[in-house]
């Protein structure tokens, strides 16, 4: 026990060090961020107007208070996508993918470290710097701060199962060529509930996909309904995906971290 | 005789229908310093896998701290040092770094770092980072990894390729030191002279067989053409065997006053190999 903690420690360590030197990590952390500034400053002069617009002929007070919902529902789950799509998912399998080709992963292999120990410190740091990018987002969206604690716990139930997907791509991938390759379908994958005012077909499904659930849920805490019947379905559906990732992450990781 | 550490009992193994190991058998005692030497592809990279539990063998036993390798425990591999023909290391760390990241991994005291460094000729560029390291700096930081937590044994594929001759002299002394302090020591290599300096005992590996197995001096005896070599005038380049016929024929040289100078062919693992083996290297 004392032996797999301080194996945990030491590879943490080094999980997080290498990231801070990577530039592509770097970008993965930033991105997200940066797209939410981007996206309140648009969202902010186009509400602006509607709200002008809406006050001709309606309660002004009502109606900006639904396009401030509407606005902060979609900056943060803007947020929410993009920082599950890069930090949790296109960092994750990049890092990986980079163990596989540079034989490093081999290397801490043969000095007695399992790949579950490997798998467990990747996916804790990507965990915890998710959550840490997940909070930057919010802050720069400008939304309520009661929207806090409900906004990061669906932030980090969405983002594990693509945790675990991820951890299984990131193995599957024999360099970090393949590793982008893999990235962009679990990316379009992880942004379609972004994407679903554009269609409301897309929307349907999005509901369903892996951060589909986080979405659901985003818009009724918003809304303020988060602990009603209405958040039964999308909380299933998370669920659903966690243990789906679960079990393919349990029937993979073994064989591909040993694989050649 | 000590016991043994490590054993091979006619253990074989296929890719798809290739047989690449055929019917190995060996068994090493405590302390002693192996050499396994064979021509590329002969599968010398292929048997430490085996030992080392990256590859499954088809047939055969396979023992470790005497037990059967399957029953091996997490305890038994930390016993274990191993650098493979692909060991790697952080590019974006220093070598220092690496170091101390192994060294927190295997449990071992951060004090043996500056040894380490120190012995292997990094003391200078520990705080390097290793995607600026040269291929011998990088070896010989893996190696230093490989040590870190003063393994009972230790595996070594090719340890001091693209070492230059110093930093090889070094590892040729320090692998000493360490059998000496009962270390094993399973090593492969391309280098005859390293395999007749370093190991107490060699195997000569040819097509996924062992051709022959014994010390270095005893190869050499049973297998050395016991020649003299005498360059001539006229005549060009004549070998004679270590016989009497030989001294005759060399005699005859030296009355004819051809001779320009007499070498005797020294016995040396090389020509051991070549004998065995059949090709170059
Ligand atoms: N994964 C694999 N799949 C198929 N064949 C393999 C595999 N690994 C090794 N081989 C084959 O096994 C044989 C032995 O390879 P091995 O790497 O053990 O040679 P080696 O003695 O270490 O050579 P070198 O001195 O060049 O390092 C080679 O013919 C090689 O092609
Ligand atoms: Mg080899």
């Amino acid at each position: 026990m004392n032996a797999s903690v301080r194996k945990l420690g030491a590879l943490m360590g080094k999980d997080v060090t290498d990231m801070l030197k990577n530039p592509t990590m770097i970008v993965c952390i930033v991105m997200p961020v940066a797209f939410v500034l981007l996206y309140r400053y648009i969202m902010g002069n186009v509400g602006g107007s509607m709200g002008m617009m809406g006050g001709a002929d309606m309660g002004a007070d009502a109606d900006m208070e639904t396009v401030e919902g509407l606005i902060t529902y979609v900056l943060l789950n803007t947020a929410l996508c993009m920082t599950i799509g890069m930090t949790s998912s296109a960092m994750l399998v990049y890092g990986l993918a980079e163990e596989k080709e540079k034989h490093t992963l081999r290397t801490l292999m043969l000095a007695n470290v399992s790949a579950e120990q490997i798998m467990l410190a990747r996916g804790l740091v990507t965990l915890v710097v998710t959550a840490v990018v997940e909070a930057l987002c919010f802050f720069v969206s400008g939304a309520p701060m009661h929207l806090f604690a409900p906004y990061m716990a669906i932030g980090v139930l969405g983002a594990l199962p693509i945790i675990l997907l991820s951890l299984v791509l990131g193995l599957a991938s024999r360099d970090q060529m393949t590793a982008g390759l893999y990235s962009v379908p679990i990316l379009l994958v992880v942004i379609a509930p972004m994407l679903s005012g554009f269609s409301p077909m897309l929307g349907d499904i999005a509901r369903f996909l892996p951060t589909g659930g986080a979405a659901s849920l985003l818009r009724l805490a918003t809304e303020g309904a988060l602990f009603g019947s209405e958040a039964v379905l999308p909380l299933a559906v998370t669920a659903a995906w966690i243990v789906l990732g679960l079990v393919v992450f349990k029937l993979l990781y073994r064989k591909l971290a040993t694989d050649n | 005789m000590s016991a043994t550490i490590l054993s091979m009992e006619a253990v074989s193994l296929s890719f798809k229908d290739k047989r690449v190991l055929n019917n190995l058998t060996f068994a090493i005692p405590r302390g002693e310093a192996f050499g396994f030497l064979g021509p590329s592809g002969a599968g010398k990279t292929t048997t430490i896998k085996l030992l080392t539990r990256q590859l499954k063998r088809d047939a055969g036993r396979i023992s470790l701290f005497g037990r059967p390798i399957d029953n091996a425990t997490s305890a038994d591999y930390e016993r274990i040092g191993i650098l493979s023909d692909t060991s790697a290391l952080y590019e974006r760390m220093s070598i220092a770094d690496n170091l101390r990241l192994y060294a927190q991994l295997r449990g071992a005291s951060q004090r043996r770092i500056p040894y380490l460094l120190e012995r292997m000729g990094l003391a200078d560029d520990q705080k390097t980072l290793i995607k600026n390291c040269s291929k011998g700096m990088r070896q010989r930081t893996a190696l230093a990894a490989a040590l870190i937590h003063e393994p009972e044994l230790l595996f070594l594929d090719e340890p001091t390729s693209g070492l230059d001759p110093a930093a090889r002299a070094e590892v040729h002394r320090m692998l000493a030191e360490l059998s000496g302090k009962g270390c094993t020591i399973f090593l492969t290599t391309h280098d005859m002279a390293e395999a007749e300096t370093v190991c107490d005992r060699v195997a000569i590996l040819d097509h996924g067989a062992i051709a022959a197995c014994d010390k270095p001096e005893a190869l050499m005896l049973r297998y050395a053409r016991n020649r003299i070599v005498v360059k001539t005038r006229t005549r060009g380049t004549v070998e004679t065997s270590k016989d009497a016929a030989g001294a005759a024929a060399l005699a005859e040289l030296l009355e004819a006053g051809e001779v320009l100078s007499v070498h005797s062919d020294e016995p040396n693992l090389e020509e051991v190999f070549l004998e065995l083996t059949g090709r170059e290297f």
